[in-house]
């Protein structure tokens, strides 16, 4: 048999195989993406990691959190860190949002 | 459960992993390529595809089957009619179409729900979910077919 022949029945194969790739790769680079971006300058010990430290625990009780934890991390917030819960006030899409909105604020280079 | 999982992460967030990250396809990706790898090595020169997605489109048959073993009901095996059949079938592939169509109204919420700025579902949950539909749709799609096919006119003639 010759392999152009194997190749069109196995079609099914390959076609799958390379929407596997494809999005797998697509997700990959937007995770990727997101963690190359420049992390955000703030100063160990202000209210500012505090508030993303708090933040990062409400938005890791999210069934997905893999795209707070790209944020978080771009913080400077240590995502592997055991969780000591986060505040149950806060949802994890408010966590989230918290997380987004202190990267779009421009920090002060130290507020102590 | 395989046909359900991404419906119910489409309408409610609930993933079936803790996270689509990095850390997930690093492990799931090499097993899903390998093994279709060696589905395709394994029976080079037949075409796989039918029997494949009739294993998961069968699935009312499967279900019924398991019901039938759990009340302890005597299996049977009718005798099937060896001439064409003609008419309408729809009512042997309603649980099919019934998929078919929660998985197209499912993907249709989440992306609307996504497009609206809901942070319920990350791009990647999306993604990966998305493409699951997409496979159980085309699953589904050959049982539905095969209820719906009717042989060309010049066929029947012969």
């Amino acid at each position: 048999m010759s392999l152009a022949h194997g190749l069109l029945k196995g079609r099914s194969h390959i076609i799958f195989m390379a929407g596997l790739l494809v999005a797998g790769g697509t997700i990959l680079s937007l995770e990727r993406s997101s963690l190359l971006q420049p992390p955000v300058r703030i100063v160990p010990g202000t209210a500012t990691t505090e508030a993303a430290t708090i933040a990062w625990r409400a938005a890791a009780r999210a069934p997905d959190p893999a795209e707070a934890a790209g944020l978080a991390r771009r913080l400077g917030i240590d995502t592997a860190a055991p969780l000591a819960g986060g505040p149950a006030a806060m949802s994890p899409a408010a966590g989230r949002a918290v997380l987004a909105a202190l990267i779009a604020t421009p920090q002060p280079a130290a507020t102590r | 459960m395989f046909l359900l999982a991404p419906v119910l992460f489409l309408l409610t967030g609930i993933s079936p992993v803790s996270a689509y990250t990095t850390e997930f396809f690093g492990h799931a990706l090499p097993f899903l390529l390998t093994s279709e790898l060696a589905f395709l090595v394994g029976t080079w020169g037949v075409s796989g595809y039918k029997g494949k997605v009739s294993y998961l489109a069968s699935f009312p048959l499967s279900l019924r089957a398991l019901w039938a073993v759990l009340r302890g009901q005597q299996i049977k095996f009718p005798v099937t009619p060896k001439q064409r059949q003609e008419g309408s079938f729809v009512s042997l592939v309603w649980p099919q179409i019934a998929i078919m169509v929660l998985t197209v109204l499912a993907l249709v919420i989440a992306a609307t729900r996504y497009a609206g700025g809901s942070t319920v579902f990350t791009l990647g949950g999306l993604i990966a979910n998305g493409f699951w539909a997409t496979y159980n749709l085309a699953a589904m799609s050959i049982m539905v077919r095969a209820a719906f096919w009717a042989p060309a006119a010049k066929e029947e003639t012969n």
